[in-house]
């Protein structure tokens, strides 16, 4: 499969001898990239043992919260440890802790080699929104240690959260390991990202045979059996990893994420309690999972009980001073909120809280900003006001045009869709929703407008995608019950029939 | 350049040869001393990283820290209204 893809025409560097600078700087002559491993530079061994401990249980292991508490310690032994605040920062689970990380991680980078630099203004662009440089730092690191486990895990992770799916495997494909377990059950997730179930299956079962007596592979396996749309199966495996450590709280939670897919609020709720009563969760990992059991009331139709819900989120994020996900909630709020007035309401407190800024990355504030924009035109569109659509619409194409962040760019693309479609200027909104074709909102109007240009393979292959999206998300919720429900000929608007069934 | 058949191709073939992918290979075949064909974006990026003059086409995660990246009126690969961007 060919997805979307931005060309770069090039040219041959002017700055030779910039270049040349750099690559030796970069790539000492004597290292062989069959073999070399990015260095970890630091004063303490102790320090170094420490964040490779982690880093193997953070990969191999998925012992997230044991790892983060080991690179707690090694860069308290070691304050200047450039690579051990980075690696905290890509995966810790407390947003302020991120963000502080990442600074010094930038810091003190003076402190470590070329190599470790280059990887860590990498991550810092990143986060400025400057994705061609992180693009190509990320490439001139993984073409001096292409086969460093570390380098390899951090390339296809950042480029699997860049949906570089096919991308990510072939960095994997090309490193030539094959004995680490949590790169098998990444690329998993990548065959299953691109729909290619059948790949993504045998990476699962490659994954259960390393690791037979862990709960992740199982957990991983049930989700991707999720994805599939196999859920009897997937809840088969949720219950072994459960059965293998009773301890493993996504796998808890993986299976009331299963049954709200599968329709059944109620014990979808009853397994969301059971995970809130047993287990302590880390903060982002709360919110994630009680977000979700907010879109069970969604799902049933429950607007009262959907509010009440996200509520809850909104003012325990404020509470924790967590901006981002104060944000996110309130604008979860006003997309599923029926009354329009209120829902506007809700999109006011969304933008206060973001502007607010407290505890959260820039680049994610940012991206809130743009969601949350996004919402507004949409929500525009459905009280008929033009005017505040347009508004709404220019300052998202504006933020998007000073910015290269891939969901700043998608927001502002299903935005101009909605806009157009709603104009019935169906070819120009068709190149702006094929930029987003990740979400469901835009895609259910993608597929009407291939429709209305009579264009029935692409209403059809989009209406089964669609059809066949099973993320248990807010989106997903809004959007896919509805679409089946008009699939099966009943309970639809005019347009969605019309893509649903005429193919 | 990529061999015009090539699944990546086929974007820059409709855009900017405006060309059938057999049309292409003729181009090429009549321009072989102006047109070098590789079999992947690191094979291009090498060429065009070492000749002075150069340019080609890759894919925008491919970008190394070697080669400039050539606006196209006006616009980097990651703004709004690139030319080339599509499937």
């Amino acid at each position: 499969m060919v997805g979307r893809m931005i060309a770069s025409m090039v040219c041959a560097s002017f700055l030779v001898t910039g270049v040349t600078s750099v690559a030796q700087q970069t790539a000492p002559s004597q290292t062989n990239p069959l073999t070399a491993a990015l260095p970890l530079t630091t004063k303490s061994p102790e320090a170094r043992r420490l964040v490779e401990e982690a880093l193997t249980l953070y990969l191999d292991r998925v012992e997230q919260e044991q790892s983060i508490e080991i690179l707690r310690k090694a860069v308290t032994i070691d304050p200047d440890f450039a690579m051990g605040h980075e690696v905290l920062a890509q995966i810790s689970l407390d947003s302020a802790e991120q963000v502080a990380e990442q600074e010094k991680a930038f810091a003190s980078r003076s402190h470590a080699t070329s190599s470790e630099q280059l990887v860590i203004e990498w991550y810092q662009d990143a986060a400025e929104h400057k994705l061609i440089p992180a693009i190509t730092k990320m490439n001139d690191v993984l073409n001096q240690y292409p086969h460093d486990k570390w380098v390899v895990w951090m390339a296809t992770w950042w480029l699997q959260n860049q949906a570089q799916y096919e991308r990510s495997l072939a960095v994997y494909e090309r490193s030539g390991i094959t004995d680490s377990p949590g790169l098998i059950n990444n690329m998993g997730y990548a065959y299953a990202s691109i729909r290619q179930f059948d790949k993504a299956f045998t990476m699962m079962d490659k994954y259960v045979a390393a690791l037979p007596n862990d709960s992740n592979p199982q957990d991983s396996y049930a989700e991707i059996l999720r994805l599939a749309g196999r859920f009897n199966q997937s809840i088969e495996h949720y219950r072994t990893s459960l059965v293998i450590n009773p301890e493993f709280y996504s796998s808890q939670f993986g299976l009331a994420d299963t049954y709200s897919l599968m329709g059944d609020q109620v014990r979808a709720r009853r397994e969301y309690e059971i995970g809130f009563q047993k287990f302590t969760l880390p903060e982002l990992q709360q919110i994630l999972w009680k977000t979700r059991e907010a879109a069970t009331y969604v799902r049933e139709g429950d607007n009262d009980g959907a509010q009440h819900a996200f509520q809850a989120i909104a003012d325990y994020a404020h509470s924790r001073q967590n901006s981002q996900a104060e944000a996110d909630t309130y604008r979860q709020m006003a997309m599923c909120e029926q009354n329009p007035k209120q829902a506007m309401a809700y999109l006011t407190k969304a933008e206060a809280a973001a502007q607010d800024g407290k505890n959260a990355l820039k680049i994610a504030l940012s991206q809130e900003l743009a969601q949350i924009l996004r919402a507004r035109v949409e929500l525009a569109l459905k009280m008929g006001n033009k005017d505040l659509a347009n508004s709404a619409l220019a300052q998202l194409e504006k933020m998007s045009d000073s910015s290269d962040d891939m969901l700043i760019e998608n927001a502002y693309h299903g935005a101009a869709g909605a806009v157009l479609f709603s104009q019935h200027k169906y070819d120009q909104a068709i190149s702006h929703l094929e930029e987003d074709s990740n979400n469901p909102l835009s895609l259910k109007l993608l597929a009407t407008a291939y429709q209305k240009i009579g264009y029935s393979a692409g209403a059809k292959r989009t209406t089964e995608t669609l059809t066949n999206l099973n993320d248990p998300t807010l989106e997903q919720a809004l959007v896919v019950p509805a679409f089946r429900k008009c699939s099966e000929g009943s309970g639809c608007n005019a347009n969605a029939k019309t893509a649903s069934l005429k193919h | 350049m990529r061999d015009p058949s090539s699944a990546d191709m086929q974007m820059v073939l409709r855009k900017v040869l405006n060309m059938t992918a057999e049309q292409a290979h003729a181009f090429v075949l009549a321009h072989r001393d102006a047109i070098t064909l590789a079999d992947t974006d690191d094979a291009v990026l090498r060429f065009v990283s070492t000749s002075p003059g150069a340019i080609g086409v890759v894919d925008l995660y491919s970008l190394t820290q070697d080669v400039n990246v050539v606006k196209i009126d006006g616009k980097l690969p990651v703004e709004q209204g690139y030319f080339l961007r599509g499937n």
